[in-house]
């Protein structure tokens, strides 16, 4: 008697099976590195006490860990205003430019193209007391000393927002003049024959139009800058602290990946807040489409 | 079925392939060897040295640079996972608490037990942890003082021998240049602790008190001294030191001797010397760092890496050493000859190993060195008071050595 072989293919056509891989990635890469995070931000370094808040006291209570959030936070809202602002600006540029547009783009996008941490050693040579800037200046006699950009003050701040500029805002130009390309030329050829100015076709058309794209680009960089941790590290070490290289400082040199992981969990939070803003705002998005 | 069989084959290839390239290095006749060596070190231990041991033992070294920090880090993934890649490796004195901690490495108390009486004895005591020898040596080392002679005598400057002297040469420098010329390494982490604990024992303290009569001298004696400094120092450690000191950001800093090859040979500023150091206000005192074998737990080839151990200790290897790159050597039977350039540095390496003092062998150095580079901070750069700010720290460290003390018995 022939044996019957059980048909497995409802099993492949389940909805299950196709998302099963994607669960496992999720649990194998993401929830399990987290909860491990998690438990050792919850553990005692010395005596291995398990659950204590101790990790995330002393971390709230130090007193560079102000400091370094504030730093994390201004650094977040001056680079998204000025990425914004001047990105824009520049995907204007370009989509209305007659001379080289492609050369230039192309020239745009060179910085992307550059590993953080040269980045951050070119910057190096740019910023040091003994680099390029302060070396132009005194040879043009602004200065008499030469300056210290890197000492962790408010300056090392706009340095930094400065390095971080150079090298993201391809980014935030590429997207932003994708998002003018899809804007319908009839649009504007209406509202000139209609007699709106120049600003009054930014400030009507452009912007709504360009809007959606505007923050998807921030909320981007949004995260990203919350993990800004290569171009700091190479730029200041340790005198100008923000969450990710506090915790790569608890981490490496102090040996203490308990403190570690929970300053690692204060930055995720403060990440998930940004995507979280993102989700809200696609939703609240789509609901104005939908009703539109 | 002709395309079947050349999927097949394409499999095992790739199969093949990638066992090949997990598996390493890890064969029959070789010794792997994790060291972290300038490019002149390693050229001298390639062309001079390794295939000494090579011949000898009939077996290829398969050595490879690695940093102090990122050992810790490779031991930490390579012997949790049970894979232990390196059989013997070379590690900074100053960063052996993590290992021990972290059960990294084996126990070499036959090693210390049994060695060579020619190698100085006391040497040992940095590698032993709770009566456990870990670690043992093959290069001591010491920091020495580097000036800029051209520019000392340009400003008929004498060196300064006490911390009075250092503090009216580092004012004397400022008024005269604009810029404080005295270099200290502010950077944080091992070369802050490590230049902190020095001056600290030369105060007459104890570094681990944080608040004795030492302790107090020394944080105020740098706060009296930071306005007058470089303001490289912030961004001084041990790497960048000879880049300050060649590019005359610093006229005067401290620094391992492997500086001296970097300053004079690759930057070609022979206007540079050195010598041993100021004296504090208690003693002379200059930590003895330098570094040391250990063989990490679960190593395949441990005998291998033990006949290593004794070969780099052994006469004709430390005096390649000694001859060929300046290094103070273990054992009492060699003397360097060296190069003429060197002797002004080897002399001071001589004298400041005189007063050399061993740090502590404590598991709670990973939190010393923390509290004392946020003590800098806090006293020196953000103005605290100073008392203050030392209690607060005592009654930290206090509390941390309770624990371990707690833990252990």
């Amino acid at each position: 008697m022939k044996k019957r072989i059980p048909d497995i293919s409802a099993v492949f056509e389940s909805p299950l099976f196709f998302i099963a891989p994607l669960c496992f990635f999720i649990a194998v890469c993401l929830f399990f590195p987290l909860g491990t995070l998690l438990v050792q931000s919850a553990t005692e370094k010395i005596t291995g006490a398990f659950p204590v808040t101790e990790n995330y006291r002393s971390l709230v209570t130090h007193f560079m860990f102000p400091r370094a959030f504030m730093n994390t936070v201004l650094i977040a809202a001056i680079s998204l205003a000025l990425q914004g602002s001047l990105g824009l600006a520049l995907a204007l540029f370009l989509h209305h430019t007659r001379v080289a547009p492609r050369f230039l783009f192309a020239l745009l996008l060179v910085p992307l193209g550059v590993p953080t941490i040269v980045n951050g050693a070119v910057m190096r040579y740019i910023f040091d007391l003994h680099g390029f800037l302060n070396e132009a200046l005194l040879r043009l006699g602004v200065i008499a000393q030469p300056v210290d950009w890197l000492d962790g003050s408010l300056v090392s701040l706009g340095v930094l927002v400065a390095a971080d500029l150079w090298k993201v805002l391809p980014f935030v130009v590429l997207i932003l003049v994708a998002g003018r390309k899809t804007i319908d030329r009839q649009l504007y050829e209406a509202a000139a024959i209609d007699g709106a100015s120049a600003w009054q076709q930014f400030r009507y058309i452009t912007m709504p139009c360009i809007k959606p794209f505007l923050v998807l680009a921030l909320i981007l960089r949004g995260i990203d800058v919350f993990r800004l941790f290569e171009l700091p590290l190479a730029l200041f070490g340790s005198s100008f602290p923000i969450l990710s290289t506090y915790a790569y400082f608890e981490f490496s040199r102090y040996n203490n990946p308990y403190r570690a992981a929970a300053a690692s969990w204060i930055l995720i939070v403060s990440i998930g807040v940004f995507v979280i803003a993102y989700f809200w705002y696609d939703r609240v998005r789509r609901r104005e489409g939908g009703a539109a | 079925m002709r395309g079947m069989r050349y999927k097949i084959l394409l499999c095992i290839i790739a199969i093949c392939t990638l066992v090949s390239a997990c598996s390493g290095s890890s064969g029959r006749n070789t010794l792997t060897v994790a060291m972290g060596l300038t490019e002149d070190e390693w050229t001298v231990m390639r062309t001079a040295v390794f295939p000494l041991f090579e011949q000898a033992h009939h077996l290829r070294i398969n050595a490879y640079q690695l940093e102090p920090a990122d050992l810790i880090t490779k031991l930490r993934a390579t012997v949790g996972s049970g894979r232990a890649a390196i059989d013997v490796f070379s590690q900074d004195n100053m960063q052996l608490f993590a290992l021990v901690e972290d059960h990294l490495v084996e126990p070499l108390d036959q090693l210390s037990q049994n060695h060579d009486p020619a190698v100085y004895d006391n040497l040992y005591r940095i590698g032993t942890f709770a009566a456990h020898t870990y670690f043992v040596p093959y290069r001591p080392n010491v920091q020495i003082t580097y000036y800029n002679k051209e520019k000392f005598d340009h400003f008929g400057i004498a060196l300064p021998e006490t911390w009075d002297d250092l503090l009216s040469v580092a004012r004397m420098l400022f008024e005269k240049t604009g810029q404080g010329r005295i270099g200290m390494k502010f950077w944080g982490g091992a070369p802050t602790a490590t230049q902190l604990y020095e001056l600290i024992v030369s105060a007459g303290g104890d570094p681990f008190s944080f608040n004795d009569e030492g302790c107090i001298k020394t944080f105020r004696f740098l706060s009296t001294l930071a306005p007058y400094l470089s303001p490289d120092s912030k961004r001084a450690k041990w790497d960048t030191t000879n880049t300050y000191l060649a590019n005359e950001s610093f006229y005067y800093a401290q620094n391992w001797p492997f500086g001296m090859s970097v300053l004079i040979r690759d930057y070609g500023k022979t206007t540079i010397s050195a010598y041993e150091g100021v004296a504090g206000p208690a003693r002379r005192a200059h930590v003895i760092g330098g570094e040391v074998f250990g063989i990490p737990r679960g190593c395949k080839h441990r005998e291998r890496a033990v006949a290593f151990i004794h070969f780099m200790q052994s006469q004709p290897v430390q005096q390649i050493l000694a001859d060929r790159l300046g290094w103070p050597s273990i054992r009492r039977d060699v003397r360097s000859a060296g190069e003429p350039w060197r002797q002004p540095f080897l002399e001071a390496v001589s004298k400041a190993l005189a007063d050399g003092v061993y740090r502590e062998n404590v598991l709670y150095w990973g939190e010393f060195e923390k509290y004392i580079n946020e003590a800098l901070v806090r006293i020196v750069f953000n103005g605290e008071d100073s008392t203050a700010v030392l209690n607060d720290y005592h009654a930290q460290m206090s509390n941390v050595i309770t624990a371990y003390e707690k833990k252990n018995s």
